[in-house]
């Protein structure tokens, strides 16, 4: 306490600070609610999209694993040469509750075997399966992505937001608090003290008249 | 003369050291990748497989090396009409390998990425593959191959040299396969029976080819009228093939096909969860077990070399699917159902 002043306007300073401090917690918490809300909402999801997710994965590498089997990892590779391609994404970011969620477009992995860069001709059904089945994959990926930053970054936020609310109402409010009574306590002492001084006064006076 | 006396001799010794159910079992039903791998070390593929630490990579090459070497040998000690007739059909790896590389130098890739898309099988010796990875895009590539002067199992035309430059990749894909029909259907076109069993193969095959493209594009719904020119041989007719293109599912096709002689493969295509995987793969089995038939046809004709090397190659086909499966931790039944018992 012994950086703080007990003046009267420090006083109504730190009234003021701890009702700003006050509504700002209750803000927090509010905010904390929302966020809560839709982290438990994209739970749900976000569980079964990773069940989808294992699924294609494990038949991936099934179709992967019989194609390398069938047709020897040279067949494959070559194929692979033939129908590589980049995937370009745009990212674009979304605001909930003031934490920025990306939004992905044009994660389209699929493609017709008009698309695929080879000739049907030259591949089994094997080695094109093992295609469809990685585009599949790649369009699950894709379309995970947001969903895990999302809910990665509202995690974050309710971390973080859980902190602000905890150091307002457990320290910096008590603190304030505190402060207030000791400005309080100086206060009353002081006007007490003033008062018995201008007792001693007019009874010095009254003597002396 | 053609000496098949000599040639079956040495073929049906080989043949001796073929794994058996019981081996492919014994493999299945290890525990562990390691135990496989100690099983495998003590079969004929033992001396193929590099020393030191294994893993899965120097598995899969032995198995391939073992092949490969085995074909050489089949090759070298063959001489006249049946090291003729192998050579039209092991030409397919060289055809898969000139493709690899038409592939990779599209795509611009290093040599060495290219490398692992070639098939250690009947390719050019290492000096004139070197020559050719050396060459900066697919179109050099194919003119120094012209320049070797060796005989290949396509035609290195004009309008191929053009297409490449545009990298009309499909076109050039579908010429490579159809320039090896012609000149392949060109080799046994006539004459005995050794031409006529390697005749029923590449029908066979070219059958295959036309049913398979033609219900890749109806199983991603586009109809194959127009989009395909089918390989004119095999044993489907110009109506069939015709027709065959004209469908516009699944269920079209299995109908057309049921007035075939792919009249039972052709439930499949209907009645299987997986339709084209599970037609593909009785295909292949059914033409597998029609070859090793052979073994017990005529002994002085290109029918046990034949049978040898099917039988062979079904073998490995076997070993890397036990093999990946194991690695991968794939369950017994998932293993066994894909190993195809000769």
């Amino acid at each position: 306490m012994e950086n703080v002043t007990p003046t009267r306007m420090n006083l109504l300073l730190k009234r003021r600070q701890i009702k700003v401090a006050e509504s700002g917690a209750s803000l927090l918490k509010n905010k904390r609610d929302a966020l809560l809300t839709e982290f438990l909402k994209l739970l749900k999801p976000l569980l079964e999209k990773h069940k989808k997710l294992d699924k294609t994965l494990e038949r991936a590498i099934n179709t992967l694993l019989f194609a390398l089997g069938k047709d020897g990892s040279e067949e494959l590779r070559s194929a692979a040469f033939a129908s590589a391609k980049e995937l370009i994404l745009k990212m674009k970011e979304k605001k909930v509750w003031g934490v920025s969620v990306p939004e992905i477009e044009g994660g389209d992995g699929k493609r017709s075997i008009l698309l695929r860069g080879y000739s049907p001709f030259s591949v089994t059904t094997r080695i094109d399966e093992t295609a469809y089945s990685f585009e599949l994959l790649i369009d699950e990926i894709v379309s995970l992505i947001p969903m895990e930053i999302k809910f990665k970054r509202l995690g974050e936020e309710i971390k973080k937001t859980t902190r602000r609310v905890n150091a307002l109402e457990q320290k910096v409010i008590p603190q304030l608090k505190e402060e207030v009574n000791y400005i309080r306590r100086v206060l009353e002492d002081r006007e007490r003290e003033d008062k018995f001084r201008m007792k001693l006064l007019k009874k010095k006076k009254e003597r002396v008249g | 003369m053609d000496d098949f006396g000599y040639i079956n001799a040495r073929i049906r010794a080989k043949k001796e050291r073929l794994l058996k159910r019981n081996d492919f079992e014994e493999l299945i039903l290890s525990p562990d990748f390691n135990a496989l791998t100690e099983s495998l070390l003590k079969t004929e593929y033992g001396k193929d497989i590099e020393k030191g630490e294994i893993t899965l990579e120097t598995l899969i090459r032995g198995i391939n090396r073992n092949f490969s070497r085995t074909i050489t040998e089949i090759i070298n000690f063959s001489s006249g009409e049946p090291r003729e007739l192998l050579y039209v059909l092991l030409s397919r790896f060289l055809v898969s390998n000139i493709r690899a590389i038409i592939r990779g130098k599209l795509r611009k890739l290093s040599k060495e990425e290219i490398e692992t898309a070639l098939f250690p099988v009947l390719g050019l010796d290492e000096a004139k593959l070197n020559a050719l990875l050396s060459k900066e895009t697919a179109s050099e590539v194919l003119e120094l191959l012209l320049s070797f002067r060796i005989q290949l199992p396509f035609v290195i035309s004009s309008a191929l040299l053009r297409k490449v430059r545009e990298e009309d990749i499909d076109w050039v894909e579908n010429y490579l396969e159809r320039s090896y029909y012609e000149w392949a259907m060109g080799k046994v076109e006539k004459g005995n029976g050794n031409r006529e069993f390697v005749r029923y193969m590449l029908n066979s095959w070219a059958d295959l080819k036309n049913i398979i493209s033609t219900c890749l594009y109806l199983r991603y719904g586009i109809s194959p009228a127009g989009k395909i020119k089918p390989l004119p041989f095999g044993f489907l007719s110009e109506y069939y093939r015709k027709r065959l293109l004209m469908s516009q599912n699944l269920k079209d096709a299995a109908e057309i096909l049921s007035s075939t002689r792919y009249r039972e493969l052709a439930k499949l295509l209907v009645e299987e969860k997986e339709p084209l995987l599970s037609f593909e793969k009785r295909f292949e089995e059914v033409l597998s077990l029609w070859a090793i038939k052979g073994f017990i046809k005529d002994p002085l004709s290109i029918a046990i070399p034949l049978a040898f090397i099917i039988a062979k190659y079904n073998e490995i086909v076997n070993l890397r699917v036990i093999i990946y499966g194991k690695y991968h931790g794939l369950e017994v039944h998932e293993i066994r159902k894909e190993v195809l018992f000769l």
